[in-house]
């Protein structure tokens, strides 16, 4: 098998939401016939690509959205070794948490799963998150992106604080900051002065490469 | 209840399905709420029974039509909690990359919860059973309907809620929610794609538990059960419509049968925007009302009404988010049209789109409430 078809194989895998196993074995494949590290990256990119779309469309929901999330964040840990003397797997960090008085989780993990298959590093602070901690966790972090979720009504005053807590640190021009979650929206987002309002976990990890000045999608 | 027979009753009933601690404290000061999920079996027990009484004249007192119990999630007689020590989660966290915290709580049924202080109530975490080969292990000893303890609150509830003429609705949980909570997300979701001979076996465990329940809350007087658990999120449904039809709503339709022998009418709940999977929950489940129609995920209840309400009672759709946030005003107007879009020719519970939570408005609930009084008169005369 040739290494385009190897890899074509790989990325209408995971578009596909074929077993995990059978794609990881379709990679090593791909490896093994002569295909770099970074032409992996670009197909697992490619496919989250266009499951996106799909998600975008409604033709895909959750469930295969997380699905190929998952995949290629499985895929991106098996060829990390190979991809250490490449340049620049990670191509930034995101230090991520719901915010506090909010104990939700699952929105901010699929995010979480989005964000790592797109090779971002995460730091994931997890749920009911007080202000100085994500401030803290800027200071040590220094992370390119602050992202906060938040599921119920009361996170809407925290998020705001976050932000201002940051100005008042001299912190708000180092991080990008973006907000998402069912309590919240793009006006919101203006209105308290966060870079962007991420409206779905796609959305976000698409937000995220943006900033970190990589391209979503590859070849 | 008429209406639920798709008749015009005296009035539109009003309901909660479930109301925050603090909430029901403050309506009915001094009493005490509690959320003893956590304690030990004997304490626990004298606690949810102390709390059916106080629900009960709570919801009474609000000038609810129907009062809930939710004696198929309540553990029985003997059933001990077990809490995750800080070696146990960070063994859990180690395999599976999830943030699992020591003190987590987990139910009969593999969910993990944590105890959210300020408005004293458990919220779920990650599920627990983290491969199918744990589930196995699990279900040895699945959870017996039938055991004793089970229902000894639910006796309570319905023996206050006859005295008040008060209609009663057993709760259920959902299977799709059940397994989307008892597992990660990710491996009920890999499950559910690799392995739908087990998704299938589980769905039918959980369905076998849920009739018998049902039959049980026929036996106790119920008058109707509602299935909760989330099957949509904010921007559709958890899974493909198709897949729902198949693996979920099926066996939902046995449930409903089960049901309807036990003279019990079948309510789905979820939030979230459920539009693209009304048809399998009227055609294939075939349930007989649908619970809590949520706005802000863009359901609205007309078109909800002008399409299925011939065939469905409709619950809701009062928004939470307004409840928490918007002017009293606001509530009041959103009221108005719920009532106004809803309730012509009956077939409609006016109700929030999930629970007065912590962080409603207790003003703006009572608001809702009101207009419900006010504007709830058959025939309905909104403009």
């Amino acid at each position: 098998m040739e290494k385009t078809a190897a890899l074509e194989e790989l990325r209408s895998a995971i578009v596909n939401c074929v077993k995990l196993e059978e794609v990881k074995a379709l990679a090593k494949r791909a490896l093994e016939i002569g295909a770099q590290p970074l032409e992996i990256v670009d197909t697992v990119k490619g496919a989250l690509d266009e499951v996106g779309d799909l998600y975008e469309k409604r033709e895909y929901f959750l469930m295969e959205l997380t699905l190929a999330g998952s995949t290629a964040s499985e895929i991106m840990n098996m060829i990390k070794p190979e991809l250490k003397a490449s340049v620049g797997l990670i191509k930034g960090k995101v230090v991520i948490g719901t915010v506090a008085g909010d104990l939700h989780y699952i929105g901010k993990d699929i995010v979480v799963v989005m964000l790592e298959s797109q090779g971002l590093e995460v730091v994931d602070l997890g749920v009911d998150v007080p202000c100085n901690r994500f401030i803290e966790a800027v200071k040590t972090e220094k992370p390119d992106i602050l992202a906060m979720s938040g599921l119920l009504t009361v996170v809407v005053d925290e998020m705001g604080k976050v932000i201002e807590a940051l100005r008042n640190e001299g912190l708000r021009d180092k991080v990008k900051v973006m907000i998402g979650g069912r309590a919240v929206n793009p006006e919101y987002a203006r209105e308290i002065g966060a870079d962007a309002f991420g409206a779905s976990a796609f959305d976000a990890a698409k937000l995220a490469v943006e900033w970190t000045g990589e391209k979503m999608g590859g070849q | 209840m008429n209406t639920i027979e798709h008749k015009e009753p005296k009035r539109v009933p009003i309901f909660e399905l479930s109301i925050d601690p603090i909430h029901i404290e403050t309506l009915m000061f001094p009493e005490r709420f509690w959320s003893p999920a956590d304690k030990p079996s004997a304490e626990r027990i004298d606690l949810l029974k102390h709390n059916a009484r106080v629900k009960v004249e709570c919801w009474d007192k609000l000038g609810f039509s129907l009062v809930p119990d939710s004696m198929a999630l309540t553990p029985p007689s003997g059933w001990s909690a077990k809490i995750l020590s800080e070696e146990e989660a960070g063994k859990m966290r180690e395999e599976t990359r999830l943030l699992y915290t020591a003190g987590t709580f987990v139910d009969e049924w593999g969910r993990g919860t944590i105890y959210d202080s300020k408005c004293r109530v458990w919220v779920q975490q990650y599920g627990t059973i983290t491969s199918l080969e744990e589930w196995e292990r699990w279900a040895e000893a699945f959870p017996d309907p039938w055991a004793e303890g089970r229902d000894s609150d639910a006796k309570i509830t319905v023996r206050l809620a006859a005295e008040r003429g008060m209609a009663l609705a057993g709760v259920l949980r959902e299977p799709l929610a059940t397994l989307f909570e008892a597992f990660p997300i990710t491996t009920y979701y890999r499950l559910q794609q690799e392995r739908p001979d087990f998704i299938r076996r589980a769905v039918k465990a959980y369905t076998d538990y849920n009739s018998e329940c049902i039959k049980r809350y026929g036996e106790l007087g119920f008058d109707l059960v509602i299935s909760t658990g989330d099957i949509a999120h904010r921007d559709g449904p958890l899974i493909r419509p198709s897949l729902f039809d198949e693996f979920f709503a099926k066996e939902m339709h046995r449930q409903v049968e089960a049901a309807h022998k036990a003279d019990l009418k079948y309510v789905k709940h979820s939030d979230g925007d459920i539009r693209t999977l009304m048809p399998s929950l009227v055609n294939t489940a075939r349930v007989d009302g649908i619970h809590s129609l949520d706005p802000s995920a863009g359901v609205d209840i007309g078109k909800i009404k002008e399409e299925w309400g011939g065939r469905i009672f409709l619950m809701g759709n009062v928004a939470v988010d307004s409840l928490a946030l918007k002017s009293t005003e606001e509530v009041v107007e959103q009221t108005e049209e719920c009532i106004r879009k809803a309730a012509p020719g009956g077939g409609f519970i006016l109700c929030s789109s999930n629970s007065w939570y912590t962080h409603c408005k207790l003003v703006n609930c009572l608001a809702m409430v009101r207009t419900g009084h006010d504007y709830g008169e058959y025939p309905i005369r909104i403009p």
